[in-house]
């Protein structure tokens, strides 16, 4: 049966350097596919592979049965994946409501203002006057708004207070339940077992780990990350 | 050395050959385009390191032109021209100089404003010698005046551009291996940081600018004696322009690359001129190939042929020289904040921060998304202007000094998200900062200045869990985020600041990384003695590290004492509850 995202042998990096070698992995429509490693291990250069702001090597990308692996970041936009980069997530010189206007939306951003209340005050502030967290929100909910079926995010928690952080995991568990596949990259190890349903391991470029999570002690999660 | 020698008297070699195979017709007309090469050069230095694109270079050029056609025409004497080409050039770059720097003066970056003052500036001066005919001959011009030594443009004054060529080429090369090159670069690589580490950018952009147009002028010198007439033209924006196009086609990056545009851009013109009734279509159509397949123009396309016979060996890097110790800083001391108030626009960030921290210790920053805690650290910085009330540490006001003034007072800062330079590898971006509050002007001019190590920075890399050993000749835009955290901390501590501003050091860190961090803001607080203040998220690690917490909420201090008591007052629960990775 064909999952909503399938990797297939996903070797890339980036021009000569390949990060990732032959990493497969499938994320099912209504599941949190939580990918986690070390620093340097390639979290962000799958999350990346897969949105299209690099080109895979060799492997395949399919989303709905369909290949994306060698079209450009904007296609796969249009196709359904959407994405919430590391750093550098929002346009400073426009304001929250404008950062949030941008893109083809599904829904308006309001539903999320009861978790978020600081967006709903600051809506014409421009965001470039916001702290690093709080840009962090904005490029959250803006993913959350938009019409996608998968949503990749790289460490969205970053720099974020732990009360935001359980919103996030309450909204990206949402998503889930509405349909959407997340693929969620992550050191946080509260928030990562909180939602995810299956766990992809990274170590130096390959996959160390590839199980659903009730099968994964936190002891094991542990002892990958302090490979 | 040899990187420097070998392409130089490559150079010599060719040049001097042209007369000899081509015949002195040939030779006169490749003078003419290695002396626009010339003035390109010093478009390439500028705009290929700092990033600052000049579209007046013709104001020098030209003005320079204008002088040597008087001077020329007055009939002083060799001795007496060369003394003035020497004086206008000194004029030339301190005016060019005072120019950038009054522009850049208080900017962030470099932004397109300096581009189109110089537009401006080149408009005018065209109009100006069009118009001011007692003075330039009007749009006619200024000719019938001997050429420099009454040299034959036709013959040996060619020896003289070739001369002036190689040098100028030299001297880049030479710069390119010098302390003052990266620091250039990474003024277009990340100015902020750069500011940080306690480099005045403007200057620097200044100083490059000064260096540019004093080429530019050099270039006007020999054009006008080589040519014999100068017009209005010779200061204008077209040759501007075509002066930045040149440098564009050959190679902005390149020492050679603009003589290279000059010479294929000027040869490939004369021949098409008189057979190709559509020449300048066909050479917008290859300037926009060129532009838009090989953005570091014709150099680069040779050096990636060369590269595909020859490739390039991976990077080594040198043996490291013990550096010297950090310059002294203002007296330590506690940092006071008085009713601090920061504003942008309608938005208030700061509303009235007091707080008065000790002279030492680890005091973290907590509040939510939003507090103000990032801004704290900006406002004593100086990178946001204060609205009202004060920031003092010691005896003195700091809130007022710009960001690059910081270091100076003894305080260094890391950013947020991982500040380094993108361009560089980890070896050079280390170089950078151990330069940082250490080197004199004339450690800039010395190649062994790039080796600098501290003891302490030394200890710091042999540790094997500091994932920095094996990447150093790694290019930093392919390193993760959590080893570019480790770069700018150990870029930061580098200059040994009493004052270290932390924010949040541990985002995107794994949980042993996060353990070995907190380690190492602890010796480092232990071993200076100074004040440490950190914006922290992770309470485990605010407990484990802090002897006072400032909790910030709405711009405003909501609490400002120790872990325990913070962790119990009402209020804080109220609004802040906090927790662990």
């Amino acid at each position: 049966m064909t999952s909503l995202l399938e990797i297939d042998n996903l070797t890339g990096g980036y021009r000569d350097t390949h990060v990732l070698f032959n990493v497969s992995a499938r994320i099912e429509a209504g599941s949190v596919l939580g990918v986690f490693g070390r620093n340097g291990v390639g979290k962000t250069t799958l999350a990346r592979l897969v949105q299209g702001s690099l080109i895979a090597g060799a492997g395949d990308i399919r989303l709905e049965g369909h290949s994306v692996a060698s079209r450009p970041s904007h296609a796969r936009r249009k196709r359904g994946i959407g994405y919430m980069p590391q750093t550098s997530m929002v346009f400073d010189d426009l304001t929250v409501r404008e950062n949030l206007a941008l893109g083809s939306n599904r829904e308006g951003p309001e539903r999320y203002f009861d978790r978020f209340p600081r967006l709903a005050e600051r809506l014409d502030q421009p965001a470039g006057t916001m702290s690093g967290g709080e840009r962090k929100i904005l490029a959250f909910v803006r993913a959350m708004t938009e019409d996608t079926k998968v949503i990749v995010l790289d460490e969205p928690s970053e720099g974020v207070q732990p009360e935001n952080i359980a919103h996030m995991a309450e909204c990206l568990m949402d998503r889930a339940k509405a349909g959407a596949g997340i693929l969620l990259c992550e050191q946080n190890l509260s928030f990562l077992t909180g939602i995810s349903d299956w766990y992809l391991g990274l170590d130096a470029g390959t996959v160390v780990l590839d199980k659903p999570a009730n099968e994964v002690s936190i002891e094991r999660l542990r002892s990958i990350l302090s490979l | 050395m040899v990187s420097v020698l070998l392409p130089v008297s490559l150079l010599l070699a060719v040049l001097l050959l042209i007369p000899e195979v081509f015949g002195d017709f040939t030779a006169y007309q490749i003078g003419l385009y290695l002396i626009y090469g010339i003035a390109a050069q010093g478009i390439g230095y500028l705009w290929g390191k700092t990033g600052v694109l000049p579209l007046g270079q013709a104001l020098f050029f030209g003005f320079a032109a204008y002088v040597t056609a008087s001077t020329l025409r007055a009939g002083n004497g060799l001795g007496i021209d060369l003394l003035l080409a020497v004086t206008v050039l000194a004029a030339i770059a301190v005016f060019a100089f005072l120019l950038a720097t009054l522009i850049f003066r208080g900017r962030k970056e470099s932004g397109p404003y300096f581009s189109l003052i110089t537009l401006a500036l080149v408009m005018i001066a065209e109009q100006i010698a069009g118009t001011a005919t007692p003075l330039t001959g009007g749009f006619n011009g200024m000719s019938g005046f001997p050429s420099l030594g009454n040299l034959d443009p036709f013959g040996s004054f060619y020896h003289v551009i070739v001369a002036a060529t190689v040098l100028v080429s030299l001297l880049l090369f030479i710069l390119n291996r010098l302390p003052v090159n990266l620091i250039a670069k990474a003024v277009a690589d990340n100015e902020p940081r750069l500011q940080l580490l306690g480099f005045p950018t403007h200057v620097i952009k200044g100083a490059a600018f000064a260096f540019s147009a004093a080429i530019a002028a050099l270039a006007g010198g020999l054009f006008a004696s080589h040519q014999g007439i100068v017009t209005p033209t010779s200061m204008g924006f077209g040759l501007s322009a075509e002066m930045v196009i040149l440098t564009a086609v050959g190679g902005r990056f390149h020492v050679l690359g603009p003589l290279i545009g000059a010479v294929i851009v000027g040869w490939a013109s004369a021949e098409l001129r008189d057979s190709f009734p559509y020449w300048e279509l066909l050479m917008a159509l290859a300037f926009i190939l060129v532009v838009l397949k090989a953005p570091g123009g014709i150099a680069e396309l040779l050096e990636a042929a060369y590269r595909r016979i020859r490739p390039a060996t991976p990077g080594r890097c040198a043996p490291s020289i013990a550096a010297p110790p950090s310059k002294p800083t203002d007296a330590p001391g506690a940092l006071r904040f008085d009713d601090v108030h920061l504003q942008i626009g309608v938005v208030r960030i700061l509303n009235g921060v007091t707080f008065d921290t000790p002279s030492t210790g680890i005091i973290s920053v907590i509040g939510p998304n939003g507090a103000g805690k990032t801004s704290t650290l900006n406002a004593i910085t100086g990178n946001l202007q204060i609205t009202g009330g004060s920031i003092a540490l010691g005896s003195r006001n700091i809130h007022a000094r710009p960001p690059y003034k910081a270091l100076r007072s003894g305080i260094g800062r890391k950013l947020q998200v991982p500040s380094v330079f993108f361009s560089m590898n980890v070896s050079e971006n280390l170089a950078l900062a151990m330069m940082a509050n250490r080197a004199r002007l004339v450690d800039l001019l010395r190649p062994a200045t790039l080796h600098w190590r501290s003891e302490s920075l030394t200890e710091l890399l042999k540790r094997p869990a500091v994932p920095l050993q094996e990447d150093l000749v790694a290019p930093v835009a392919h390193l993760p985020q959590g080893h570019r955290q480790f770069l700018e901390y150990a870029m930061t501590i580098a200059s040994e600041p009493r004052v270290l501003l932390l924010d949040e050091p541990c985002a995107g860190l794994s949980p042993d990384e996060t353990a070995l961090m907190t380690e190492l803001v602890r010796t480092y607080q232990a071993q200076t003695g100074g004040l440490v203040i950190v914006i922290e998220h992770d309470m485990s690690i605010v407990q484990a590290i802090s002897d006072k917490v400032l909790v910030l909420h709405l711009g405003q201090v909501l609490a400002f004492d120790s872990f325990d008591k913070v962790r119990s007052n009402p209020e804080v629960q109220a609004v802040y509850a906090g927790g662990t990775k």
